[in-house]
């Protein structure tokens, strides 16, 4: 800072419910809601991580644990917020131009079209290494 | 936050790690879930690939090791990272400096014990 600044920044008061003024800000939390889903999936995974380590009868038990009804339904939800961030992650990269062709980005169906090739592959190559196909 | 002449290089790392695992989680994290929460639940693959001895050879090839840490660890770093954005917006940005280090920490301690478990097994 050039220039000592003597008065205190002012700070605007805003209510925590500030978001559910507006259908928009309401998706927006809905979206960045979507994270606490993603950390608890990962904590999920290194609780299976931790059973797998312990030996065959711990993840044996830990299995009727994971595929328990109210896990399958967890995991449900956690995977339409997985979706949610996925679709809109792809919508974002077209905002951000990451690279410029002929001195433009790229159209927006573009990028999305190849973003959505990715993920395919990306996703066709998970299930076949998991479990070699469905 | 950075003084005069300083450039900060701690707030972007922040943010690339935010980006990378954005990435991870859009690209691999739905058909994590499906194929090892709900492909069995649902009867997409049979009982005889859901055991210990399937799920520890996969555990135990080095590429799938790598893959459980990038993906943990980009959940975290990227989950961790929004979460923070949640709570300043529900007010808690009077509390930043103590929960900067609170939300960084467990992302980067959860990745150091994905390292250690996905590499012990």
């Amino acid at each position: 800072m050039a220039a000592e600044t003597v008065r205190k920044p002012y700070v605007r008061r805003r209510s925590a419910w500030w978001w559910t003024k507006n259908p928009r800000y309401v998706l927006f939390q809905v979206r960045e809601l979507s994270s606490l889903f993603v950390v608890v999936y990962a904590f999920l995974l290194l609780w299976q991580l931790w059973a797998l380590r312990g030996g065959e009868a711990s993840y044996t038990a830990f299995l009727d644990f994971w595929y328990s009804r109210p896990m399958v339904v967890l995991n449900l939800v956690i995977l339409a917020f997985a979706v949610l961030h996925t679709v809109t992650w792809f919508a974002l990269t077209t905002k951000v131009p990451l690279m410029r062709v002929h001195g433009r980005p790229p159209p927006n169906s573009v990028i999305v079209g190849s973003m959505v090739a990715v993920w395919a592959v990306a996703s066709y190559v998970v299930v076949m290494w998991l479990y070699g196909g469905l | 936050m950075a003084g005069e002449g300083e450039v900060d290089k701690v707030t972007p790392m922040f943010w690339g790690l935010f980006s990378v695992g954005g990435f991870v989680v859009a690209f691999l994290l739905p058909v994590l879930i499906v194929m090892n929460n709900l492909a069995y639940a649902f009867w997409l693959v049979g009982p005889e690939k859901v055991v210990y001895a399937g799920e520890l050879a996969f555990a135990s090839f080095w590429l799938s090791r790598i893959f459980l840490v990038v993906v943990i660890g980009g959940c975290l770093f990227h989950g961790m990272h929004r979460l923070k954005y949640i709570l300043y917006d529900l007010g808690a940005v009077k509390v930043k400096k103590v929960l900067e280090p609170v939300v960084y920490g467990i992302a980067a301690a959860g990745t150091v014990a994905a390292v250690f478990l996905a590499f012990s097994i």
